[in-house]
């Protein structure tokens, strides 16, 4: 591996070193489990460092939405392959937003269902927003959608949680 | 700007910067239309119910339904650390001062800063409940937004603390004002400290001295810097006490409470934005409080940020300053368990005067709490400590005029000027 490709798998280490509380939690919204989410990381750090390989790392201009955007294609990826979007089934729909928690697991849990009410376009800007503290720019580039794409559906994604939320406490 | 331009821009109030001119509009076009406001706050209660909880602590009072006052002590304080940050970080934007700065040193420039500061407004979301002390928190209890404005105008400091639909706190320079609408209309000088340790947050500059002094103090206690395109985040980890933190504390214990602090700065101006504080205790992590947006320097009015309620104010100062010598001694060498009875039975007989100085906190609700216990009896005391309240829980047995029995608890503390102890929950 030539100089270059060091420093660069040198700044991919850093990104990732430093953003890994936020991709892990956004992969475990994303995928309803924290070992899936750690298989998902590293699957994406095992993609990124072949795209170093291959040299075509030096094309990417922000590592850190490169990153995003890899993890949530894997994620995409492995909900397909084992058919396992998420659906609540009505008589599971407790109080959504008040679950008591005890652990992380039944935290994690309650988020997922949270998000299980909104179409999984709103709900995946939700995760990168919140659980990948993504400014919107930056969703917008990891989704490769307009702003005014994102910030809409966020937006519709926060009404309608909150509508379901309504729901459950009558 | 219409309602329409605001739900253009709402979804601005979400992302991690918030151009300060777009807040601006936002809020004063809330000001001005309920349904927008509603619409928003209906947003940030959905957007608040995505935070991950992560868990919850253990109680450490096993007691029956009424609610404990758990004064988080540790998580209170640590809540001020965070809001003591607000400071200028552009000189150390460069990594290689960060790198060479030595880890309590990242905090000197915040204190500089902090004394520049002319007046802030933030909104704190917290877990506690409406009318509790400012200083209780529970890991269980729902987020309640609390509004903080200060503003320092010569050499005088006038602030507002206000819990959505709950206890408020005002302090016009001379006199501090609380009230819980309905039911407690209190006044003080500046030493009546109706704050506790809440008042930190509006000393950032101590708050950032002791946060540093851990920092020096201990390696166990960490700061980690992290870095995006557009923020700086400083991630406070803090287990090891010292002796400013147990100051801080006061006579409260930590134990084995980490908290952990993430400090997010907007590289553009190098002001604290956003904060985020949970609480690490027996390795479950929970977020305690949280804050989106921090506005400095903001055109503030005097008039309206120490506004108060018209109406009557029990002088907290003047209902202890009337005991006479020797009744005073008589308080001051009370135990808990007798002072927790001398007001009980205040309460049933209807006799104020007996606990006056107990219940200057209790004076708006003496006559309904009178005539629930009316022809009650108390017996089978028993004193509790909890190493995070710093007064006593005393438990009792009321045996209703009917025969029916209810297990219940008084709290009460001393940790006032005179000593004496006074009634502060379970009532």
């Amino acid at each position: 591996m030539n100089k270059e490709n060091n420093i660069t798998m040198n700044e991919l280490a850093k990104h990732l070193q430093r953003e890994q509380p936020h991709l892990m939690r956004y992969a475990c919204y994303r995928l309803g489990d924290a070992d899936n989410a750690k298989d998902a990381l590293q699957d994406a750090y095992l993609k990124l460092c072949g795209k170093l390989s291959d040299g075509t790392g030096k094309d990417v201009k922000d590592w850190r939405n490169y990153i995003f955007r890899t993890l949530s294609n894997i994620c995409t990826s492995r909900l397909s392959q084992s058919s396992r979007f998420k659906t609540v089934p009505i008589d599971a729909r407790l109080d959504l937003a008040d679950i008591p928690s005890e652990n992380n697991e039944a935290d994690n849990q309650r988020i997922v269902q949270l998000l299980a009410e909104i179409p999984e376009e709103q709900a995946e800007v939700i995760r990168l927003r919140i659980y990948g503290n993504n400014s919107f720019a930056d969703v917008a580039e990891i989704l490769a959608l307009p702003l005014p794409t994102v910030k809409s559906r966020f937006l519709y994604g926060l009404e309608k949680i909150r509508k379901a939320m309504k729901q459950t406490n009558h | 700007m219409n309602c329409k331009e605001f739900k253009e821009k709402v979804a601005d109030l979400f992302d991690t910067t918030i151009d300060m001119h777009t807040q601006a509009e936002c809020k004063a076009h809330m000001a001005e239309c309920p349904e927008c406001k509603a619409y928003y706050e209906e947003l940030l209660e959905a957007f608040n119910a995505l935070q991950p909880q992560e868990a919850s602590a253990t109680p450490s009072v096993s007691t029956p339904a009424r609610k404990q006052h758990h004064l988080w002590r540790p998580i209170a304080a640590a809540a001020v650390f965070l809001l003591g940050f607000f400071i200028g970080w552009s000189h150390l934007f460069s990594t290689s001062a960060v790198a060479e700065a030595p880890r309590g040193q990242l905090f000197e420039q915040g204190i500089k800063s902090v004394q520049n500061v002319g007046s802030f407004q933030m909104a704190v979301y917290a877990r506690t409940t409406p009318n509790d002390n400012f200083a209780y928190f529970a890991p269980k209890a729902d987020f309640v937004r609390i509004d903080i404005g200060l503003l320092r105008q010569n050499d005088s400091v006038f602030y507002r603390v206000e819990k959505q639909n709950g206890r408020a706190i005002v302090f016009d320079g001379q006199t501090q004002y609380m009230w819980i609408p309905g039911a407690l209309y209190v006044k003080g000088p500046c030493a009546a400290n109706f704050l506790e340790h809440f008042v930190n947050l509006l000393s950032p500059e101590r708050l950032l001295a002791m946060q540093k002094s851990a920092i020096d103090f201990s390696k166990k206690n960490e700061v980690v810097r992290t870095e995006s395109d557009s923020t700086i985040t400083l991630t406070f980890k803090g287990t090891e006490k010292n002796s400013d933190l147990q100051q801080l504390l006061e006579t409260g214990k930590m134990g084995d409470c980490e908290v952990e602090v993430e400090n997010v700065f907007t590289k553009n101006d190098g002001l604290l934005r956003f904060v985020k504080l949970r609480v690490v205790n027996h390795g479950q992590k929970t977020l305690l409080l949280h804050i989106d947006n921090i506005q400095y320097n903001v055109m503030m009015s005097r008039a309206s940020l120490i506004q108060i309620p018209d109406t009557q104010w029990t002088d907290a100062a003047e209902t202890t300053s009337r005991t006479a010598d020797d009744r005073l001694g008589m308080l001051q060498n009370e135990t808990a368990t007798q002072a927790a009875q001398r007001i009980l039975q205040a309460i049933i007989s209807a006799d104020s005067s007996q606990a006056s100085e107990a219940l200057v906190y209790c004076e708006r609700m003496f006559p309904a709490l009178s005539e629930k216990m009316k022809g009650c009896r108390v017996s089978d005391f028993k004193e509790r400590r909890d190493g995070d309240y710093i007064g006593t829980y005393v438990f009792y047995t009321l045996t209703h005029p009917d025969g029916r029995q209810e297990q219940k608890h008084i709290a009460v503390r001393n940790d006032n000027e005179r000593h004496i102890w006074i009634a502060d929950g379970g009532l």
